[in-house]
């Protein structure tokens, strides 16, 4: 047998010694993130953890169920966010609740829309308290929702009828679950709607439509939320199980902020592969034919109920006319009233914006005159 | 295709894997491919282009090695100058100019009706088509002979990790590598891996993060003060130097795995003291090649001359920053950028004498502060959108000094947790001299500085994944 060269035998020697150098560099690596996922799970614990900026990233790659159980379980529930996320039941039992009070009762504005058209009832409230005005909204839904709690709701009936509608939320017509990046949870809960022979028809209705339904599906009742997931998963093309409902990915930290990378990456490529209001909305685009088909039906049942309505296009800071041009052929063949936000406030002064979705408070209110007069004429 | 993509996330480990079992010729082929599938990811049919600028500039350099007299080179060269830099000049700056003919046409009156063709710009065009000129101009120059094969040099001219963005190698430096079987050593490869990890660092937690706030100041509409255009100016030259840098440390990185060694093109550049001394840290491969190509051609030229040292240094220096500037895209503010800089150039090294003995008065430390005012308002000229919005910031600096608008958005926290962990490293690396400071130190605190990259990058994510800056030169 030939004995190895002493040229060969050191070589071994140092590959042996540079692979045993890595392991050991590699080992302590392994243990530094063992350290830090060990901290991470304590971290919870530690006062003033919660609420914190820290707490924000570290936990925002958790699915919405999770955030959900976490407001369902808190028993400071009152201010969480979950209460207020414009549930189609409580929304209907709101305008039942003013009919059970007067049955003759008689409003003079209804806003159907989301955090845009909340601002434009609040500022009704501000200018003209004298103003009977409800305001049916969600955060971040698109007009699926209004048309939804119209559907299926009792109201007193109302001088005029706002539909108010922004361009940012025009793709969440076809996907709930686009977005599921929310340190605040949304859970979705407005019907589905597509265009089918020219005709508006309903794809779905979410399992869960009230703040107790989802208290009861994630306590007592676990069929209710398969039920939801199911209706999601069949109808939703953007849903992803593994995001929305538990995962063990997210029990440890960095599995989180993997999750939250591709969330956000995830967000980025449905936001532009869609044509959006940056690039000027495709009239084809499934999710445009179904906004167009929902205001027009919207408009028309108005109008078969007796009721005049009046639309509110809203666009976010630096944006152009996406909107605008897209449904405009709808409001013209409709014969509908319509403002548009940038006629009252430029969408291109960033002083007008007190954030990128929502214009100041004086704006707001010239809006909202507008609105009023309208109502009283 | 992007390093922080998926795609490279997979497309490396198999052309790595093809590359451990192959012998070195078919290595070098099976490398040719994957550059050409790298680069035609973004959009193959400028791949003609990158072919057809290699296949000119190989003949070139061997008709070039070949010819035996002054004029016949001189002519030969004139060819791949006239290919090289007309393809640039088609693709990157012919809209520029016919836009810049016309507008100043409309000042006199004139109408002209140009046609202004709607042409992409290819990506990486400016790095290689500089890579492959200083291939010919190294042969003109008898400092190099021409490749062995052409396959070798395409593979030079295309070597995916720096075919994009740099950094810009010399034939002198990276053909002799290709051409000779590689030996891959493992302190190589723990380096390369270090590398990528501190590149993707930079881009993903670093750059990425910092970008929403130089975002929200240099947008338009925004009324934002003296004090806000400053910070965010300064956070655009971190956010570039992540971006930037960081491909580069990525792009070093890949190559030392399979036993390349690319050129460093960053050394930190926020320690400079000088505009001089800026140069020979900041985007090295492109001041060298300037330096070696241009300036010295530009002062040679004046010398002949017998122009003054006005001309053969000062004259040549402001050339070849305009120059420089345009290199980067074609746009009045990155030529108003490169005249900023040959002047700063040129004012430092004439400021007066009291001027000199003042900035040289305090502490060492100070000198970076003198310095660091100029670096930001070049960023400034760097970022800006248009020349009105150069005219408006700076006179921000003078109407609203202090002001703070609130208009201005945080960086991410992403950001604000690593940057000053980038700062430390960098501090180390200025004061050792050497990138490599880190191998010193014991081996449970480099393993703390590698998990808290890892961690970095992982909080980085969120950022959103952006494409590189230098992609767009």
């Amino acid at each position: 047998m030939d004995q190895p060269s002493s040229s060969t035998s050191s070589s071994k020697v140092s590959l042996q010694a540079d692979v045993g150098d890595a392991v050991k560099t590699v080992t302590w690596i392994a243990a530094f993130l063992v350290l830090a996922e060990v901290g991470a799970q304590v971290l919870p614990y530690v006062p003033g953890y919660r609420g914190s900026v820290v707490a924000k990233n570290f936990e925002e790659g958790s699915s919405i169920e999770t955030k959900l159980r976490a407001d369902v379980t808190n028993p400071n529930l009152a201010p969480a966010a979950v209460v207020r996320a414009g549930w189609m039941g409580d929304k209907v039992a709101e305008g039942e609740a003013l009919l059970s009070a007067d049955p003759n009762a008689r409003l003079d504005v209804v806003i159907y829309g989301n955090s845009v058209g909340n601002e434009v009832a609040r500022a009704i409230r501000r200018i003209s308290p004298e103003t009977k005005v409800l305001g049916i909204a969600g955060p971040g839904v698109p007009i699926s929702h209004g048309y939804g709690v119209y559907q299926i709701g009792k109201r007193p009936p109302s001088r005029a009828t706002v539909i108010a509608m922004n361009e940012g939320v025009v793709y969440k017509m076809i996907g709930m679950t686009a977005d599921t990046l929310q340190s605040i949870p949304q859970p979705v809960l407005y019907p589905l709607y597509a265009v089918e022979d020219d005709v508006l028809v309903r794809k779905a209705t979410p399992a869960i439509q009230s703040f107790e339904e989802l208290q009861r599906a994630l306590t007592t009742e676990p069929e209710l939320w398969r039920r939801h997931l199911d209706v999601l998963g069949e109808n939703d093309p953007t849903f992803q199980e593994w995001l929305y409902a538990r995962h063990f990915t997210e029990y440890s930290l960095f599995g989180r902020l993997a999750r939250r990378g591709y969330q956000v990456s995830r967000l980025l490529e449905e936001a532009g592969k869609r044509p959006n209001y940056r690039t000027g909305f495709d009239p084809q685009d499934e999710a445009s034919i179904a906004t167009k088909g929902v205001l027009r039906q919207f408009v028309l049942d108005l109008r078969a109920a007796g009721e005049r309505p009046i639309v509110i296009l809203s666009d976010q800071f630096g944006a152009r006319d996406a909107l605008k041009d897209l449904v405009l052929p709808t409001l013209q063949e409709l014969n509908v009233d319509w403002i548009h936000s940038r006629d009252y406030c430029s969408q291109n002064d960033r002083h007008l914006y007190k954030d990128p979705l929502h214009v100041v408070d004086a704006c707001n209110d010239k809006i909202a005159r507008d609105v009023i007069d309208f109502a009283m004429q | 295709m992007l390093f922080n993509s998926l795609d490279f996330a997979v497309f490396f480990p198999i052309v790595y894997a093809l590359y451990l079992v192959l012998p070195y010729r078919w290595q070098n082929r099976m490398l040719l491919v994957a550059s050409y599938v790298f680069y035609g990811w973004w959009d193959w049919r400028f791949l003609y282009l990158l072919i057809a600028s290699t296949v000119v500039d190989y003949y070139v350099g061997h008709a070039l090695h070949n010819a035996t007299t002054l004029e016949r080179r001189r002519k030969i060269m004139t060819v791949s100058l006239v290919v090289n830099l007309g393809v640039l000049a088609l693709f990157k700056y012919y809209n520029f100019f016919a836009d810049t003919l016309i507008t100043s046409a409309s000042w006199f009156g004139l109408e002209l009706d140009w046609i202004t063709l709607n042409i992409l710009l290819p990506v990486g065009i400016s790095f290689y088509t500089f890579q492959s000129l200083s291939y010919t101009i190294d042969i003109y120059r008898k400092k190099l002979t021409p490749a062995k094969t052409f396959w070798d040099y395409a593979l030079f001219v295309a070597f995916f990790p720096q075919l994009v963005a740099g950094p810009i190698e010399r034939a002198t430096n990276l053909l002799g590598q290709v051409e000779n079987p590689r030996k891959i050593e493992f302190t190589q490869v723990r380096r390369g891996l270090f590398l990528i990890l501190l590149g993707l660092f930079k881009k993903v937690a670093i750059a990425d993060g910092v970008a929403p706030a130089v975002n929200s100041v240099f947008a338009e509409g925004w009324a934002v003060s003296g004090f806000e255009v400053f910070v965010g100016s300064f956070l655009f030259g971190v956010q570039i130097y992540g971006d930037f840098s960081g491909y580069s440390d990525i792009a070093r990185g890949t190559a030392k795995l399979m036993g390349f060694n690319l050129m460093k093109n960053f050394h930190t550049p926020f320690f400079s003291t000088s505009p001089s001394e800026y140069w020979t840290r900041w985007h090295i491969s492109l001041s060298s090649w300037v330096r070696d190509y241009l300036y010295y051609s530009l002062g040679l030229h004046y010398m002949r001359k017998g122009g003054s040292r006005w001309n053969r240094v000062y004259k040549a220096q402001l050339y070849a920053m305009v120059l420089m500037g345009l290199w980067h895209g074609a746009s009045w503010t990155f030529v108003s950028w490169g005249l900023f800089m040959g002047l700063l150039l040129i004012g430092w090294a004439l400021r007066p004498k009291w001027l000199k003995d003042i900035m040289e008065r305090g502490p060492k430390w100070t000198a970076h502060l003198w310095f660091l005012p100029f670096m930001t308002y070049s960023m400034l000229l760097f970022r800006a959108n248009d020349l009105g919005q150069i005219g408006r910031f700076t006179l921000a600096f003078v109407t609203n000094p202090i002001g703070y608008s609130g208009n201005m958005v945080n960086p991410t926290f992403a950001a604000a947790a690593t940057l000053p962990v980038l700062a430390v490293l960098e501090w180390f690396a200025w004061r050792a001299s050497s990138e490599k400071f880190y191998q010193t130190w014991p081996r449970p605190v480099r393993a703390a500085l590698c998990a808290y990259l890892i961690f970095g990058v992982f909080l980085g994510t969120a950022n959103g994944p952006a494409q590189f800056i230098y992609f767009q030169f």
